[in-house]
């Protein structure tokens, strides 16, 4: 398998935490979105990247979006470093 | 008696799926046969409620519909009253969108916004591993109308069943990779576990093992330590809960 971890960053908001890890694949980029509770459970988003429009809308409707802000630029920023997504 | 439209080029794509390397050609594959298929949105999530590990992965999500619409529904809490998971933690008959019905205002909301993006009509696949302990949902969404919409998918029934099982076997494979890569488990870890699930003694495994009594309690606290536990039972339990034994 060719996954490789190009970026990963957390936030603790309100005694949850959040963190978002970037991949590159062979076959493109995929966002992983790591929602872990209080309790511990852990919620796992998988957004598969084939343009920069899917990471703007699923970073504009993060209910944390405004605390994810820094992040989610971030992970724009590779994408655009990388210019294969566009 | 109906003749059933058949799409040869959906078994090369289910080939393709069930080799994918990682989860950007696996979710290409789905939305290229989803869309074959006649329906245009979809989201897979994956349950493993019997984890019990530190930071477990109880619901994971693979978006293939409107990014808006999941974060709405993770923002929500909707996987904790959504009707389709209820259902699909004990049956497996896969059903359309008007056959559950919901009972909350809660639920009626969810499915009001669920029509809105992407799944004005739906097909909702359940799926079980052999031990009922991790379960996958596929939920398919066209945005034709309830009645076109359910007939044109349910005519496809045979096929979305069996990629929601590939779906589950995929990840049920990729979960057991990270996590034997995570601790480090080996092979010989795994035998030596599987031998004691089956009831043999140190004794027993170092004679089918062809190794001595004292080895064999070196794996033993190897693995102990490679998974943090005291007791190898526990190690067992751990391999159990997991899948790592199939």
């Amino acid at each position: 398998m060719t996954k490789n971890l190009i970026f990963e960053r957390g936030l603790s908001i309100g005694g949850e935490s959040v963190i978002l890890s970037l991949f590159k694949t062979t076959h493109g980029f995929s966002l992983q979105r790591r929602l872990v509770e209080r309790d511990q459970s852990m919620f796992v988003q998988v957004l598969p990247i084939t343009a920069m429009d899917d990471l703007h809308r699923f970073a504009t409707a993060d209910p944390y979006s405004e605390e994810l802000a820094p992040l989610y630029y971030e992970v724009r920023r590779q994408l655009l470093e990388d210019g294969t997504v566009e | 008696m109906t003749r059933r439209q058949t799409h040869p080029e959906v078994s090369g794509l289910f080939e393709k799926l069930m080799a994918a390397e990682d989860d950007s050609e696996l979710a290409s594959c789905v939305k290229s046969i989803i869309t074959t298929l006649g329906a245009e949105s979809y989201v897979f999530v994956t349950l493993h409620p019997g984890d019990t590990s530190a930071s477990r992965a109880t619901h994971r999500f693979l978006i293939g519909c409107r990014p808006e619409w999941c974060q709405m529904y993770n923002a929500n809490k909707w996987y904790m009253t959504d009707p389709f998971l209820d259902y699909a933690r004990s049956n497996t008959a896969p059903v359309t969108g008007s056959q559950i019905v919901a009972t909350t205002q809660g639920q009626r909301e969810m499915l009001a916004a669920a029509s809105e993006n992407g799944f004005r009509s739906g097909f909702v696949v359940p799926v079980h591993t052999s031990d009922t302990e991790r379960i996958g949902v596929l939920y398919i969404g066209s945005n034709d109308s309830q009645a076109e919409g359910e007939s044109k998918l349910t005519a496809q029934r045979l096929y979305f069943r069996s990629l929601a099982m590939e779906l589950l076997d995929w990840f049920a494979r990729e979960a057991k990779r990270e996590l034997l890569a995570a601790h480090d488990i080996t092979d010989k870890d795994l035998q030596v576990v599987s031998y004691l699930k089956n009831g043999f003694t140190a004794e027993d495994i170092a004679r089918e093992m062809d190794v001595s009594v004292q080895t064999i309690y070196g794996n033993y606290k190897k693995l102990k330590d490679k998974l943090g536990v005291t007791h190898i039972s526990e190690a067992v339990k751990f391999a159990e809960v997991h899948d790592l034994l199939v």
